[in-house]
């Protein structure tokens, strides 16, 4: 207790300079935890949003399987098509349960700084969308418009019964539904019948993808590899979706985290000078306290405790940081990635806050070791001498 | 703590201060295009400000007394620009929201200092006589107006029609009664806003 009262007063000796490391050590760690606590997050969302999906496959017509798997999930104008009439073939295919098609595009108004998502879909959607709360009803004909939750709040519609109009095509729609708020990308589009959304964006009888779920989990890969075989079109599992995300996501992660770690070695460094020079300063001191009986011991742990200390301020700190901020990086990284999952993104974990404040320490207890070492080895005499 | 460490301490205060409120204050501004249209509506202006007011109980009941509708559940603080002229303020612009026969009407007001309007611009809307309100023919009905001139029915008169256009006053869009409505209805609100918020009662 006495070690550390006084660690506490030599840092307080040079407020600023102390202030400084500490306030540097600090952001690295914000930054180490804020980006922990992202993977994580981002990780537990996108499985949770994949997971409400309610499908584990997506036929996808030819291009890049990926580009237009993430663009259905998260909403945007596909650019390729495939023709209705492959849905009779994947209906086939007797270990599918339940084979949506859909057609998704977007107007993009840049003036109004907003872009329209619609989904055509059919009543087979419902049966993959059972976390749907509809307000209202489901299409009643070809002019019927359900609003997510989202969206349905931008357009003030608060009702079923009111009407939309899109004028890029000329098209009037009644709103039969309202769906509650789902925690996923529904919340921002129009769903509109399958039939009028291809016929409003000229293209009849395509589709921008089917959406498929099987009798049994086990059955994907035999599923898959039938579904392979159909001409003009590519077959991703959500799986494999998810891996390509959290692969890409790990590959930006590796990165800044080489970028942390050269912060932290730095502020590490710092702190060691800080210590270091706090040492060089108390030499006398030192001295002193060797001549009155303290031993090498002593001296070791007193400065030792002191980067120790310095540490934990600075690990405490960095979090308290991160944590007030995580609204604000959430939304920066919503703004930032281009399939980010509706829900929170950057995650609280108690284990992510123990290993940064571990580290930190770890760091913290390395970095001591040189000045502790160099401020034990002061001969007492020669120590008192120094000017 | 010396006068060196007390500058040293704002500074960082300040850079969390400005980390932390960053965000908040892009969540209550619904302007969307300030550079373009603060410019169209006041063409002399150099420079413009935010001026966040918050609606306390007291005044939300006066404005809707004042209106004789309710205030929407999110009108609890609403953002203003002030516009300069160099130092000189020389007009205010509110954006504000109401719904059409389409869907949301997003007008952005200019009105004088005294509160008369200047003019206005539509950012959003999916209105079907969309150009028609738009129109310098539809928008000059509501120039030089100000927060008594009868936009709207009378409360003393039609007590539940005070959200419908006073025809008498604003001659609506063909075929777009509904969308004129909501514009005329939102330039009472927004000078209600503007004559109880900054005390221009």
């Amino acid at each position: 207790m006495k070690f550390l009262k006084f660690a506490l007063k030599n840092l307080f000796r040079n407020k600023v300079r102390s202030a400084l490391t500490i306030f540097s050590i600090a952001i690295s760690v914000t930054v180490l935890f804020s980006l922990l606590s992202f993977t994580k997050g981002y990780e537990k969302g996108m499985s949770g949003e994949l997971g409400k999906m309610g499908y584990q496959i997506m036929v996808v017509p030819l291009g890049c399987p990926y580009e237009a798997a993430s663009l259905a999930l998260s909403g945007g104008k596909i650019p390729n098509y495939f023709d209705y009439s492959i849905l009779d073939s994947v209906q086939k295919i007797t270990e599918i349960d339940v084979a949506a098609p859909f057609f998704m595009s977007a107007i993009i108004r840049p003036d109004e700084e907003r872009t329209d998502i619609y989904l055509g879909m059919d009543e087979k959607m419902l049966l993959m969308k059972k976390y749907w709360k509809i307000k209202g009803e489901y299409f009643k004909d070809e002019n019927s418009l359900i609003m997510g939750g989202d969206a349905a709040y931008i357009e003030q519609t608060e009702n079923p019964g009111e009407k939309f109009y899109v004028k890029e095509k000329d098209k009037e729609f009644a709103v039969t539904g309202i769906l509650e708020r789902t925690g996923t990308k529904d919340d921002g589009f129009f769903f509109i019948p399958l039939k009028t959304a291809q016929k409003m964006f000229g293209q009849p009888n395509k589709l921008t993808g089917i959406a498929i779920r099987v009798k049994d989990p086990t059955l994907i890969p035999s599923v898959v590899e039938k579904l392979e075989k159909l001409p003009d079109a590519q077959v991703i599992t959500m799986s494999q979706l998810m891996g390509t995300m959290m692969n890409l996501v790990a590959q930006a992660k590796t990165l800044i985290l080489s970028i942390i770690i050269i912060a932290i070695i730095i502020s590490t460094l710092g702190a060691l000078n800080t210590v270091l020079m706090s040492v060089f300063e108390r030499t006398k001191e030192i001295g002193v306290m060797r001549a009155m009986g303290a031993g090498r011991e002593h001296v070791f742990q007193l400065v030792w405790v002191e980067t120790l200390v310095m540490a934990l301020i600075s690990g405490v700190l960095g979090i308290g940081i991160a944590l007030i901020g995580m609204g604000f990086v959430e939304k920066i990284i919503k703004k930032l990635l281009p399939l980010a999952p509706q829900g929170s993104v950057v995650s609280f974990d108690l284990n992510i806050l123990l290993i940064c404040l571990g580290f930190i320490i770890f760091v913290g207890l390395v970095a001591g070791i040189y000045p502790a070492y160099r401020a034990s080895k002061l001969k007492p005499i020669e120590a008192i001498r120094t000017e | 703590m010396s006068g060196k460490n007390k500058k040293l301490a704002l500074v960082l205060a300040l850079i969390f201060i400005i980390f932390l409120t960053v965000d908040s204050f892009s969540a209550v501004c619904v302007f969307r295009f300030p550079d373009r249209d603060v410019y169209k509506l006041f063409p002399k202006a150099t420079n413009y400000k935010s001026v966040i007011k918050k609606i306390d109980k007291v005044t939300k009941q006066k404005i809707e007394d004042f209106l004789g509708q309710p205030l929407d559940a999110d009108e609890t603080e609403l953002t203003f620009y002030e516009i300069y002229k160099g130092k000189e303020l020389i007009g205010m612009i509110h954006p504000h929201a109401e719904r059409g026969e389409y869907g949301t009407i997003e007008v952005v007001w200019a009105f004088t200092l005294e509160g008369k309007i200047i003019d206005f611009v539509i950012q959003r809307q999916r209105e079907k006589k969309g150009d028609f309100l738009a129109s310098k023919e539809f928008r000059k009905q509501f120039f030089g107006k100000d927060v008594n001139s009868p936009f709207v029915k009378d409360k003393t008169k039609d007590k539940d029609k005070t959200k419908e256009i006073n025809t008498d006053l604003i001659k609506p869009v063909k075929d777009g009664e509904k969308g004129s409505t909501a514009i005329a209805y939102g330039a009472k609100k927004t000078l209600a806003f503007y004559k109880f918020l900054f005390g221009k009662e």
